[in-house]
């Protein structure tokens, strides 16, 4: 018998079971839809602040009453700190997001509690940036067009920050990764994370009654059934691997939302800010 | 439900061949996030992106007149990409996912570099 080698990937044995379940995971892209999903509302995000970038910069100069933009945006030192806070939160949640993979659970929510900590302090400063705007320099979202435009946009960046936050903290508090753990709330984060609770003996369904005619068949024609192949891959351990990489995954889609609203920053940070 | 259950486990293991459409399944299953980095390749990223940062405020408080927008245009993409490319995973993931990302931000940027020239605001 031949060894397989580099070149020869050897073949899988899987349950029987693990074949049925795998029909409930077949999608037309062989992708998570979910996944695919967030990427698409994050491409429609794109459109959704480049149409209210683009309002800013028409408008950014159309002062006809209150101050102008140049006497608002002089100050570099808060946004800068703003903008480092943020990227400091992402690199958190890549570590978060490393740690839900490694099934870590206390690091996950360690780092995950960071980024939710580091986008607060974001909300709060932003929140101190407008009331300064609107006690000292006097100017609300009505004063002026380009007061209007700037409040808009980093105001809409805000409130994205702000939905991030919940996410994460949430994110922390519910999402057991391991799959074997109690989660919190079971009957509630059964609906909202997507994961049905199973116990580890339970079936997904009831076998279609073709496979199983097939299976019998296959069965009476056989001349003794040969012994499992070693390395065979159990139901048991198949929904184990899939439940951690289910809960990784929920930790990535939440992560690639973070992420976004970093780099929505970026580019507010330059044409906001740094080109007054 | 019993006459299917019972003998289900007597079946024979079904084996999946390399390459075959049920391997791209059980992958897609068993590993569905993208390209994997260590926390020490992150930290170097982030390092990146820090200095980047700092560049980007130093350049603001030089007068070189048209270069410092052509700056910070470079530096910004240059953030952006790192961020974009390591810390959301899209270089070596799905293209599909890449072209649902880059088709609405090229875009994006069109309207904005055609906004910028029509109204010649910026």
């Amino acid at each position: 018998m031949a060894h397989p080698t580099a070149q020869q990937p050897e073949a899988i044995y899987i349950d029987p079971q693990i074949d049925d379940a795998l029909d409930h995971h077949r999608t037309t892209t062989g992708l998570s839809h979910r996944k695919l999903a967030m990427w698409l509302f994050l491409g429609s995000e794109c459109m959704f602040f480049g149409g209210l970038i683009g309002t800013f910069l028409v408008y950014q100069n159309n002062v006809t009453a209150g101050a102008t933009r140049e006497e608002v945006l002089s100050s570099l030192g808060l946004v800068s700190v703003m903008a480092f806070v943020l990227l400091v939160s992402s690199f958190f949640m890549v570590l978060g997001l490393n740690a839900a993979k490694r099934g870590d659970q206390k690091m996950f929510m360690v780092w995950i509690l960071a980024t939710a900590f580091c986008g607060a302090f974001f909300i709060g400063a932003q929140g101190f940036e407008f009331w300064s705007f609107v006690t000292h320099e006097h100017i609300t979202p009505r004063t002026n067009l380009f007061a209007a435009s700037f409040m808009i946009l980093t105001g809409f960046h805000g409130a994205h920050v702000t939905l991030g936050i919940v996410w994460l903290i949430f994110l922390a508090f519910m999402v057991r990764l391991d799959p074997h753990a109690k989660p919190m709330m079971a009957n509630v984060m059964g609906s909202i994370r997507g994961v049905p609770e199973r116990g580890p003996d339970e079936r997904l369904e009831p076998r279609p009654r073709h496979r199983r005619f097939i299976a019998f068949v296959r069965e009476q024609f056989s001349q003794g059934a040969p012994p499992p192949p070693v390395g065979t891959m159990t139901f048991e351990d198949f929904e184990y691997r899939r439940l951690k990489e289910e809960r990784a995954l929920n930790v990535e889609i939440a992560g690639l939302y973070w992420h976004f609203v970093d780099i929505v920053w970026v580019v507010l940070f330059a044409i906001i800010y740094l080109f007054t | 439900m019993s006459d299917g259950h019972d003998g289900h486990h007597d079946e024979a293991p079904v084996r999946i061949e390399p390459g075959s459409e049920d391997e791209r399944i059980l992958n897609s299953v068993l590993h569905p996030g993208g390209e994997h980095y260590t926390d020490r390749f992150f930290f170097w990223i982030f390092v990146w992106l820090a200095i980047i940062t700092v560049v980007e405020i130093f350049v603001t408080f030089v007068e070189m007149v048209a270069l410092n927008r052509f700056l910070l245009v470079g530096l910004g993409i240059g953030k952006f990409a790192l961020v974009v490319m390591y810390f959301m995973h899209l270089k070596g993931d799905n293209k599909l996912y890449q072209m649902l990302f880059v088709g609405p931000l090229l875009l994006s940027i069109a309207i904005l570099v055609s906004v910028i020239a029509l109204f010649n605001n910026f």
